[in-house]
């Protein structure tokens, strides 16, 4: 009797140790997926100013540890005032290139402060209202009485993007971008000039402009991957 | 926080590369004037400057001034605007000269330009200018003209900028 309570506690004894695991390290991998959302700085400029209205859909896919394939996607309908006449633009606009993430993350996280390059194309048409010609004051003033269509106008050019992204929430980040652009081609109006065009906004003498961006999106992680 | 400093150069690079330039202030060409030199019809080759010259356009009031830059009270060469939104301007120039009697009096003249306008774009800030093309005159005799003469210098005669003078006057 005695020998078999012994066996049992040395049994109760030794069952804790054999039910011990080893202990595993918790290897922490980086997540890839989709991220997509919007531009919020377009809709909430169109609130104050109903010269400019619009609409950008931002997304990227991480490729590597470092690169994402990035696009945008967008509408734009904006109307200048200049000294002599005004126009309004309006058309639709695709970037889309990489970006490469310098930021080292502490283990983690997933921000990410980042260079990239854009590819960009426009299709848009520009209408010129009220151009009164520019003439010396004293002869009675000429304002053109018809508005001028240009249809299916493009252009292609070339951006260079800096921005980060941080993570507020979970999957969800705020990202704000800026860009340099530079155009490559254009389909110019006739006795006219694409002096604004949609996703490259105000072009300047030198054919160079540049924009800004604030973002809202939701990552879709689909897989990890070793860090 | 670590960020690659192998991107500072070249970003700071970039930036300067892509920087915009400005273009708010109108510096170009607008729309051109009429550049009139005065010859002397007995002497062709040689300048001849007029006196007190002053200058009106047909259903415009007041004298036609641009700070003596032309209009001085001494001067062999004018320039004026044409209208832009005719295709006839009728010019008044009046000077002044010594009668008979040795008498400082007016002499007015009048002429009419006849043109096609075209309108050209610019610039952002300068916007649209008209040029004239195919420009033709009509002298009104008076039997009382100082203007003896008056000729293109080309034919035809398109005033598009103000490099040089469009039309001679021999006085």
């Amino acid at each position: 009797m005695l020998k078999f309570i012994i066996n049992i506690i040395l049994f109760l004894v030794f069952i804790p140790t054999f039910s011990q695991e080893a202990e595993t390290e918790e290897v922490y991998k980086d997540r890839y997926g989709i991220r997509f959302g919007i531009d919020v700085m377009q809709p909430i400029y169109s609130l104050f100013d109903d010269k400019k209205n619009g609409l950008e859909i931002v997304g990227d896919y991480r490729i590597t540890k470092k690169l994402f394939i990035a696009a945008e996607l967008g509408y734009n309908d904006t109307a200048t005032y200049e000294d002599f006449y005004n126009f309004r633009t309006n058309g639709s606009y695709i970037k889309f290139g990489v970006d490469a993430n310098v930021y080292k993350n502490w283990i983690g996280m997933e921000n990410l402060i980042y260079a990239g390059l854009r590819y960009g194309f426009s299709v848009f048409d520009q209408t010129l209202n009220e151009v009164q010609i520019n003439a010396d004051p004293f002869l009675p003033p000429q304002t053109l009485p018809e508005s001028i269509n240009y249809n299916s106008l493009n252009a292609s050019w070339v951006s260079i993007v800096f921005g980060i992204k941080v993570e507020v929430l979970h999957n969800v980040f705020l990202g704000f971008s800026v860009s340099g652009n530079k155009l490559i081609s254009s389909k110019e109006p006739e006795n006219f000039k694409n002096l604004f065009i949609p996703g490259f906004n105000k072009v300047f003498v030198n054919s160079n402009g540049y924009g800004f961006n604030y973002t809202i999106t939701y990552l879709i992680p689909f897989y990890k991957k070793d860090h | 926080m670590k960020i690659n400093k192998n991107l500072l150069i070249p970003f700071s690079i970039i930036m300067i590369f892509l920087s915009c330039e400005k273009d708010d202030i109108c510096i170009e060409e607008i729309t051109p004037y009429l550049i009139i030199r005065f010859y002397d019809i007995d002497s062709p080759n040689n300048f001849k400057k007029v006196a007190n010259i002053r200058v009106e356009l047909a259903g415009i009031e007041g004298f036609y001034e641009d700070d003596e830059l032309t209009i001085k009270p001494l001067t062999d060469s004018i320039a004026i605007p044409i209208k832009v939104t005719d295709d006839i301007t009728g010019f008044k120039l009046t000077i002044s000269e010594l009668d008979v009697d040795d008498n400082l009096i007016d002499n007015q003249d009048n002429f009419e330009l006849f043109y096609d306008r075209e309108n050209i774009y610019v610039s952002r800030s300068c916007g649209y200018k008209t040029v004239y093309n195919n420009v033709t005159f009509q002298l009104e005799d008076d039997n009382d003209n100082w203007v003896k003469e008056m000729e293109a210098t080309e034919s035809p005669l398109n005033i598009t900028n103000q490099t040089s003078a469009h039309v001679k006057i021999y006085n």
